[in-house]
């Protein structure tokens, strides 16, 4: 052992007052909040996980490159198909599916309904 | 369970992941056997105190590397002592006037005051005169009233080499005192 401090003289005892080593361990314990902090930071449960973080973006990256693999090469619009579907609806001769089926506005005329030649 | 109630296994766990009461809880546990250690190295207790606090602060950043199953006191006693030796050494290297840790009473009788005086020189003659270790052993012992245990765990030597400081100590301060009972029979 080294050997304790050659300064020789009977100290007195230690403080027998309760308050002083309160306010002593108070400062301690409040000078070592810097470390403190910063011990729960390199503790806080979303480390795990962040030493996991390149784990994880390479894994994103090989499932984002398998999508694009594994997707088809082209799809049909579901609207084409839609459409389609509509259109076999009516007789190719339906004028008022014409009416419904085709790009272009209707003639007015052809939204009115025939006279009959009857009175209602 | 609360710090207070927690084994120092617990404590240290808690501590080294940042809790703050579980090192106030360690700091308050150890605070005034620390103090006394601090103080065999330090020339005032000011100085005792912030090499106390300096030790704390080294042991709490130390924590991580500490193996929870081995008993945290000595492991702690070893730190106060480092921080202890080398503040010895820049005190000894730089020079440090130490403040008196006490002021006489006002109300004491003169003679009596006197006596006092003349006794508190001579065992304080009688303390510079023993080695370090024999003094700190006799303080810690005998002035601070720790068991021989204690002291051999905050010193970090055998009981038995403490009894044996000690009892060499209370010889050396015996022949002092009984010196000076003599000359005042004498007189």
């Amino acid at each position: 052992m080294n050997e304790p401090h050659d300064r020789g003289a009977l100290r007195p005892r230690l403080p027998d007052d309760p308050t002083y080593w309160e306010a002593l361990a108070y400062r301690i314990t409040d000078s070592a909040e810097p470390v403190l902090a910063e011990l729960r930071s390199r503790n806080a449960w979303w480390n795990p996980l962040a030493r996991l973080a390149p784990a994880f973006g390479v894994g994103a990256l090989a499932a984002t490159l398998a999508a694009f693999v594994a997707l088809p090469a082209a799809v049909e619009p579901a609207v084409q198909t839609q459409e389609g579907a509509f259109a076999d609806l009516f007789d190719p001769g339906d004028e008022v599916g014409a009416v419904f089926v085709g790009g272009a506005a209707p003639e007015l005329a052809s939204l009115l309904v025939a006279q009959t030649g009857r009175e209602p | 369970m609360s710090p207070a109630h927690a084994s120092d296994g617990q404590l240290v766990n808690k501590a080294r992941a940042g809790d703050r009461n579980a090192f106030g809880a360690l700091v308050a546990q150890y605070l005034r056997p620390a103090l006394a250690v601090a103080w065999e190295y330090a020339p005032s207790r000011d100085d005792a105190e912030d090499l106390v606090q300096e030790a704390f602060h080294r042991a709490l950043r130390g924590l991580e590397g500490f193996d929870e199953r081995l008993p945290f006191r000595p492991w702690l006693f070893t730190i106060i002592r480092n921080v202890g030796r080398n503040a010895a050494e820049r005190n000894a290297r730089w020079g440090s006037v130490a403040v008196p840790d006490t002021l006489p009473a006002n109300d004491a009788d003169p003679a009596d005051l006197a006596h006092r005086a003349l006794l508190r020189e001579r065992i304080d003659q009688g303390l510079d005169l023993l080695p370090p270790m024999q003094r700190s052993c006799f303080r810690l012992c005998d002035v601070e009233g720790f068991e021989v245990s204690e002291v051999a765990e905050m010193l970090g030597v055998a009981s038995a080499t403490v009894r044996t400081h000690r009892h060499r100590a209370r010889a050396t301060l015996r022949t002092a005192l009984q010196r000076l009972q003599d000359e005042r029979k004498a007189e």
